[in-house]
């Protein structure tokens, strides 16, 4: 008999002897022992997982002659020939090589047709994702009707690419990675019974580089065993599975790290001299920092090294580098590898790459002005926390420009009624001063920003000849219920005024901007600037004289009165306005209020 | 409306003409086999299946009006009636006669059970044929029920095998594997399959044996990243490329998700709650109520500068050579 390579020796002929998947195998036998299975199954998984192995081993359980049973015996005569595969009733459909509709077809066909001497027609399609369109939708009309006496077994390795319609219809698997003590626990098995010695690190290093694969590993052991003559050795599989060269690789970083050029550039020229491609080897660096990367990031993911190990000596290597440092190294070899492909002194570049990262990493220690974003921080820091001091005194500042604004209430009362008239004729036009005063007494922040936020869409709502009129206008200040708009000039304020139309389309599309409903009251500027300054003025005499006498609280008080009388119709007086003052002179805790 | 029709179709009341509708197939077969069913309590039943989108009308009725050989009754399934959908863009091949159609109707045969199967979302109810048929046809929609009456379904499918499922995962598994029933029935099937001897289907058996697309996988994936679980990232994120994804799209993948969390935690802000959110995003609710749970992980910050990376690791999967797995790799490494 030919050779046979070891992962078809070693397929496994039942779900006993398979290795992994313990999910899978419990539901199948289940299923078959109770003889609840359905028409179509799908198997997705990477290579080497075991998807045609159960394929097989379920085509056999279910037509075995002794079933149901959870195990083929793989001794009656249907298990043999399902074995060996000349089973009549067991088709095995590689749909990679036939691809098209037309064959597809000529399967689908024959599936009406009773099966000849097992129970179950069973169709194995594999790699069932290169089928075409067409033949996708041949398969699903069967996958939609199918007979009681056919099992259809999909098994792709990439399930994405089956069209929704198919997998609703199947059963669906997903075949997991094997972890790395079922490879080692099964290559053993091989090794004993082919009865050759093996060095169990060997076996590890073998284990790890398949990566999950159960064939990727059984054919790497095929080739260690024909390379060593007596015994497996940790050399030879080393050798087999290219993982010798992860020691230079390490020279390579250990120097860099210590930041001895020369040497880099010596085992650089030893790695060239041993006939290595400077592109490949570029990559291969990459890949060696992206495994100290990893190392750092995620040590528990040992699986996914490539050139470097968790062995103690990469540990340390990888603790020696910061993350940075590594990006930046990462950074500087995809660089290079671009400018080497249009080069032909790839080796030029790949030392000047090394050059540079050597210095990349001296920096590093003098903590100076560095690439390291950390340290960048540091230098920055003196200046934010200047800045930050300029913002919080500039922050101050507005708060006190508020406040004055909104205490500037008490006084108005008394100073504004004179100042009517004399505005009235300054302008003819009739200045609401007692009304401004109202406003300011309850001004808020908030809503001025609010309208200041809706003024521009708003004014684009309006049309152009409307608009026109309010350009030069501009919202001063604001209440809950009304703002004080400043004109720049007289005429264009009283004939904003005028126009009633204007005014109450304005509002109500700021209402609807803002969700609050203002009032709004016009002033020239001039007269803006003037009663402005009256409340700022009397705010302050106020604060003197509230000092004094009894005499001023009577006053007040009077004030506070005609305050309230002409708010009440608009809204209610929130806080007594004396009580407020009051409370900004001495303090809340050393004041009580009797009534 | 199914579970009276099935009813009626136990007691042993068949009518002459159904006609099925809609787009959830499970409502559809599952009529179709016990139709059949019943059927067959009285003996083999001689059944056809007549594709509409490539044989006439004519023929069902044909059909329909031989009478049966063996059996009392004949069962004949027409399938894609797409004489019934309003816009028909696949140009018409098949000429069907619906006047004669609209004649049998009235007196359909009673030596046998025919089913019109109409898999689109809605019927063109102004076609007289329509109204014909919804008039002399017992006429039912089959529709994808609500997230609600779903998880009713599953539990009531999951006690018909004798189990119990916990309601974490039911939602669980409507949260995997999304709201096509059939695909719901067949998970359930396959769990209950292997519970064998158990009694109940708890969270992380779902997790376990519920198939995951790759959607899920890339989430759960940037999940990991949010978290700053950074092995679990990248040994989701090798899973994928030895599933062969490409990188790109597993880069657009998690853009795309990026995006979403942004858009929705800025509509939160805004005083939205997940279902409004869902409605206007136009997003399966069980995605952002899952978004809205772990707000807290990420602010929007990161959430912006992670979109920046993955645009840069975008541009570099398609302007710079080299092992393209590389460049998401690195990205996933990074600390956020």
């Amino acid at each position: 008999m030919s050779y046979q390579a070891f992962y078809r020796v070693y397929r496994p002929q039942s779900f006993k002897e398979m290795s992994g998947q313990s999910h899978i195998k419990r539901t199948l036998q289940n299923a078959l022992l109770a003889g609840k299975t359905t028409h179509a199954y799908l198997f997705s998984g990477p290579r080497g997982t075991g998807k045609t192995s159960t394929a097989k081993i379920f085509a056999k359980t279910i037509n075995c002659e002794h079933a149901p049973t959870a195990e083929p015996c793989n001794e009656c005569a249907t298990c043999k020939s399902i074995t060996n595969g000349s089973h009549p009733d067991v088709i095995e459909f590689d749909a990679a090589s036939n691809s098209s509709v037309d064959e597809i077809r000529d399967i689908i066909e024959k599936v009406r047709f009773a099966p000849a001497s097992a129970r179950y027609k069973v169709y194995i399609i594999d790699e069932v994702h290169m089928l075409s369109t067409s033949a996708f939708n041949a398969l699903l009309k069967t996958l939609e009707e199918p007979p009681p006496h056919v099992v259809f077994i999909l098994a792709t390795t990439e399930p994405h690419k089956i069209p929704a319609t198919i997998i609703s219809r199947c059963q669906r698997f997903d075949f997991k990675r094997l972890s790395t003590t079922d490879i080692l626990e099964r290559m053993k098995l091989v090794l004993e019974e082919i009865d050759l010695p093996y060095d169990e690190q060997a076996l590890k290093v073998i284990a790890k580089s398949a990566a999950g694969g159960m064939r990727d590993a059984l054919s790497m052991l095929d080739q260690v065993v024909s390379f060593s003559a007596e015994k497996l050795t940790l050399e030879d599989s080393l050798f087999v599975t290219g993982s010798i060269s992860q020691d230079i690789f390490y020279t390579l970083a250990e120097n860099l790290a210590k930041g001895d050029v020369a040497n880099v550039l010596d085992v650089l020229e030893q790695l060239m001299d041993e006939g290595k491609d400077a592109v490949r080897l570029s990559e291969d660096l990459i890949t060696f920092f992206r495994d100290l990367l990893l190392i750092q990031s995620a040590p528990d993911l040992s699986d996914l090294l490539e050139l470097a190990t968790t062995d103690e000596k990469f540990l340390t290597l990888a603790n020696e580098f910061t993350m940075d440092t590594l990006y930046s190294y990462i950074d500087v070899l995809s660089k290079t590898q671009q400018e080497m492909r249009l080069s032909l002194h790839a080796k030029v570049y790949l030392e000047t790459a090394l050059l540079k990262m050597s210095q990349i990493n001296h920096k590093r220690p003098k903590q100076a002005y560095v690439t390291s974003s950390s340290e960048n921080m540091d230098v920055e820091m003196p200046q934010l926390v200047e800045m930050q001091s300029k913002i919080a005194a500039l922050e101050s500042l507005v708060q006190q420009l508020q406040v004055g604004g909104n205490t500037v209430q008490p006084q108005p009362q008394g100073s504004g009624q004179p100042k009517r008239p004399r505005a009235k004729a300054n302008t003819g036009f009739n200045v609401p001063v007692g009304r401004i005063q109202e406003v300011l007494k309850v001004a808020t922040k908030q809503d001025i920003q609010s309208i200041k936020s809706a003024w521009a869409e708003s004014l684009n709502r309006l049309p152009k000849s409307q608009s026109a009129l309010l350009e030069d206008a501009e919202p001063v200040a604001a209440s809950a219920s009304a703002f004080v708009l400043k004109f720049k000039y007289d005429i264009h304020c009283q004939m904003a005024v005028e126009n009633q139309e204007l005014i109450s389309h304005f509002s109500q599309h700021l209402a609807e901007m803002t969700g609050n409903y203002y009032q709004v009251i016009c002033v020239p500027e001039e007269n803006w600037q003037r009663i402005r300054a009256d409340f700022i003025q009397h705010h302050n005499t106020d604060k003197v004289a509230d000092k004094e006498t009894d005499k001023e609280t009577s006053t007040g008080e009077q004030k506070a009165e005609v305050v309230q009388s002409i708010l009440e119709d608009e809204q209610p007086l929130s806080e007594d306005p004396l009580v407020v003052e009051a409370e900004k002179l001495f303090g809340k805790d050393f004041i009580t209020i009797e009534e | 409306m199914f579970s009276k029709l099935w009813a009626d179709i136990q007691k042993g009341k068949l009518a002459s003409v159904y006609l099925l509708a809609g787009l959830e197939s499970y409502y559809i077969d599952e009529t179709i086999r016990r139709i059949k069913d019943k059927l067959e309590e009285e003996g083999e039943v001689e059944s056809v299946t007549i594709d509409l989108d490539e044989k006439p009308v004519d023929l069902v009725i044909d059909e329909s009006d031989t009478i049966p050989f063996f059996s009392s009754k004949k069962l004949i399934i027409a399938k894609n009636a797409s004489f019934l959908k309003a816009t028909d863009k696949t140009k018409e091949k098949i000429q069907h006669d619906l006047t004669r159609l609209a004649r049998w109707l009235e007196f359909p045969s009673d030596t046998s059970v025919t089913i019109f199967i109409a898999p689109y979302e809605k019927l063109d109810e102004r076609k007289k044929v329509t109204k014909q048929m919804k008039e002399h046809a017992v006429y039912l929609l089959a529709e994808t029920p609500k997230e609600h009456d779903l998880a009713v379904w599953v539990q009531h499918e999951v006690a018909g095998f004798g189990k119990l499922i916990e309601d974490e995962a039911t939602a669980k598994l409507i949260e995997l594997v999304g709201l096509d029933m059939l695909h719901l029935k067949s998970e359930v099937d396959k769990i209950c399959l292997y519970l064998g001897e158990e009694t109940t289907i708890t969270a992380s058996l779902v997790e376990e044996l519920v198939s995951k697309t790759l959607e899920q996988d890339a989430f759960k994936m940037l999940n990991a990243y949010i978290r700053h679980d950074v092995s679990e990232a990248l040994s989701i994120y090798h899973d994928l490329i030895r599933q062969k994804q490409e990188p790109i799209m597993l880069v657009a993948l998690l853009a795309s998700q990026i995006r979403l969390m942004s858009n929705v935690y800025y509509l939160l802000k805004k005083g939205y709650h997940s279902g409004q959110i869902a409605k206007q995003l136009k997003v399966n609710p069980y995605r952002i109520k899952r978004i809205v749970e772990d707000r807290r992980n990420i602010s929007e910050e990161a959430l912006l500068k992670a979109l920046y990376g993955l645009s840069e690791v975008d541009l570099k999967l398609k302007s710079v050579s080299g092992r393209r797995e590389r460049f998401l790799e690195l990205f996933l490494m990074k600390p956020l």
